[in-house]
């Protein structure tokens, strides 16, 4: 074998994986990991939290901040597009009415791995909800689901028929949050465990001040788990985007504000700085939203999809989408700056009505063998 | 503070400290200066400096660049220290960011290196402790692979490719989308 260069031989592993840890882009590590042994080893040895991807209906992915457009095997390959109605952390859900379930059943796949998982028919799994206006639950957490791969943590995921969200489950293990946001004041419920559901559903935080009557309301609501890496306990986030008036077009920017779930005192409270030493971000989509932490972020923004709310009543039919993919707003300066500039043939937005697929993040969380191996030799 | 105002030079010069690269070469830098790699200010606080710091993983010319960059930042440091008093003072904040953004022409210029040096600028930034420094050589290998192949990375760095075929299949089936 030639001469090994010092790159790989007399790196320390520390410093090969600090190298990592700046690259924003979750491609470029994994590519960076697939250079030689050593700095696969550290990789492994130091695994990073999940970075976000942005999907956009037509079958494309982006390893946000990269504008490289990839394709995954299989994705987009049906034709006219690739109509997922949902997605969690690296998790995409498709109606895929399967054999013998009435045509209702919901298919999970991962663009990623290429696993794929059945849901049960949601007409099985509904259950009614309190006082909430009669609203009846459809719901079902995959950690439910026996059949779903193992430590599968979706904590997004109930739909009521035609695929619209109208509850989130929040959180894998300890101290589930099931949020329901009705019409604009969202209630978070907070599941113990060990405590069976119906009873569990006992606590919860009005949206109070969330939703002051606003019979105009331009303002669409996120809801971001926070905190916990996946494990629960951490903190439940909402973020308010409110938009400009209709006829301003794209020059009007959309304005965030962040709110904290206090579960002692059963409201929400405002938040000025996310924390955590200014390496946190939010990134929100309407169907999926996450905390992300890194070298490579400022701290205090948020990073949004500035069309994902195309087709809600505000919108206005005339409304021209923008020229962006993605935007990130400074929680500092309150200003909105534009990523991801549009190709002449990226298309995540239709006109067609009956079309609810938009573009989402999704947040690579699946370990590599190489991390799965450092975990069984340790 | 004693560093602080107009006599800032007459001050820190009362603390020289020696250091000695592999390669015995001697070099007389201010305690401000040598402070910012934490090893040394160890050895400082441990009171064992007299006679000369040897620095024996670190050939004069990496020594020489060091130096130079911790230089230009304990200046930095001490800039911000010195002016405190007046931190509310809107033309401070003025000549804040002016000196930053010299400070980062001075960074950028400073990594203008080969492969070779920058690789013993991290060794030496890691063995020194030099948090600034370290930071700023990962970063500059970090920037130099983005968006590059493996491949591509093996070629810049002169990297063997040392994994099997069956690490490197396995690398491809769960991350085929990496490599198109």
């Amino acid at each position: 074998m030639a001469t090994s260069s010092p790159w790989t031989s007399s790196l320390p592993q520390k410093i090969v994986a600090a190298v990592l840890r700046r690259l924003p882009s979750h491609a470029d590590r994994v590519r960076f990991a697939a250079v030689c042994r050593p700095w696969r080893a550290a990789a492994a040895r130091h695994p990073l939290p999940p970075l976000p991807w942005l999907a956009l209906p037509d079958g494309t992915f982006f390893s946000f901040p990269s504008s490289a457009a990839l394709r995954f095997p299989g994705a987009g390959a049906g034709g006219g597009g690739y109509q997922y109605h949902g997605s969690c952390d690296d998790w995409l859900l498709f109606n895929g009415g399967a054999a013998g379930s009435d045509g209702e059943g919901y298919l999970l796949a991962n663009p990623f791995t290429g696993a794929t998982a059945r849901l049960p028919p949601l007409s099985r799994v509904r259950f009614a909800f309190g006082d909430g206006g009669g609203a009846a639950l459809a719901w079902r957490g995959i950690a439910d689901d026996r059949r779903a791969p193992r430590g599968v943590t979706v904590r997004k995921l109930a739909m009521c028929s035609g695929g619209r969200l109208v509850a989130a489950l929040v959180g894998a293990e300890a101290g589930h949050v099931l949020v329901v946001p009705q019409r604009r004041r969202p209630v978070a419920v907070v599941r113990r465990p060990g405590v069976r559901r119906r009873q569990a559903l006992r606590r919860h935080v009005e949206g109070a001040g969330v939703g002051r009557p606003c019979p105009s309301a331009r303002q669409v609501h996120y809801l971001v788990p926070s905190g916990g890496g996946g494990g629960g306990g951490g903190e439940l986030l909402m973020v308010r985007r409110r938009f400009p008036h209709a006829g301003v077009g794209d020059g009007g920017a959309s304005r965030f504000e962040v709110l904290r779930a206090d579960l002692e005192e059963q409201r929400w409270e405002a938040v000025r700085s996310l924390g955590y030493a200014g390496e946190e971000a939010l990134f929100v989509s309407r169907l999926c939203s996450r905390v992300v932490r890194g070298r490579h972020l400022r701290g205090d923004e948020i990073f949004f999809l500035p069309d994902d709310c195309a087709g809600m009543s505000f919108w206005g039919p005339r409304r021209r989408r923008g020229d962006h993919h993605a935007a990130v707003y400074d929680m500092w300066a309150g200003t909105v700056t534009y990523l991801m500039p549009r190709q002449p043939g990226d298309d995540d937005d239709d006109d067609d009505d009956d079309r609810h697929t938009m573009a989402t993040w999704l947040f690579h969380t699946s370990a590599t063998t190489a991390r799965r191996d450092a975990l069984k030799n340790k | 503070m004693a560093s602080a105002g107009s006599g800032d030079e007459k001050a820190a010069a009362a603390a020289m400290i020696t250091l000695i690269s592999s390669d015995n070469e001697k070099f007389e830098v201010t305690e401000a200066t040598a402070t910012l790699s934490q090893t040394i200010r160890h050895m400082i606080e441990d009171g064992c400096t007299d006679g000369g710091v040897p620095l024996p993983n670190v050939t004069s010319k990496i020594l020489a660049r060091v130096i130079e960059y911790c230089k230009k930042h304990a200046t930095a440091a001490a800039g911000e220290e010195g002016s405190s008093s007046s931190f509310s003072d809107a033309a401070f904040l003025e000549v804040d960011r002016a000196f930053l953004e010299e400070l980062e022409e001075f960074d950028d210029a400073f990594l203008e290196v080969d492969r070779a040096t920058l690789f013993d600028l991290i060794l030496a930034a890691n063995y020194l402790d030099i948090k600034g420094l370290l930071n700023l050589t990962c970063q500059k290998v970090a920037d130099s692979v983005k968006g590059k192949t493996p491949e591509q990375i093996r070629e810049m760095y002169n990297i063997v490719n040392d994994l099997t075929p069956e690490e490197e299949a396995e690398i491809r089936r769960e991350t085929q989308w990496a490599f198109e």
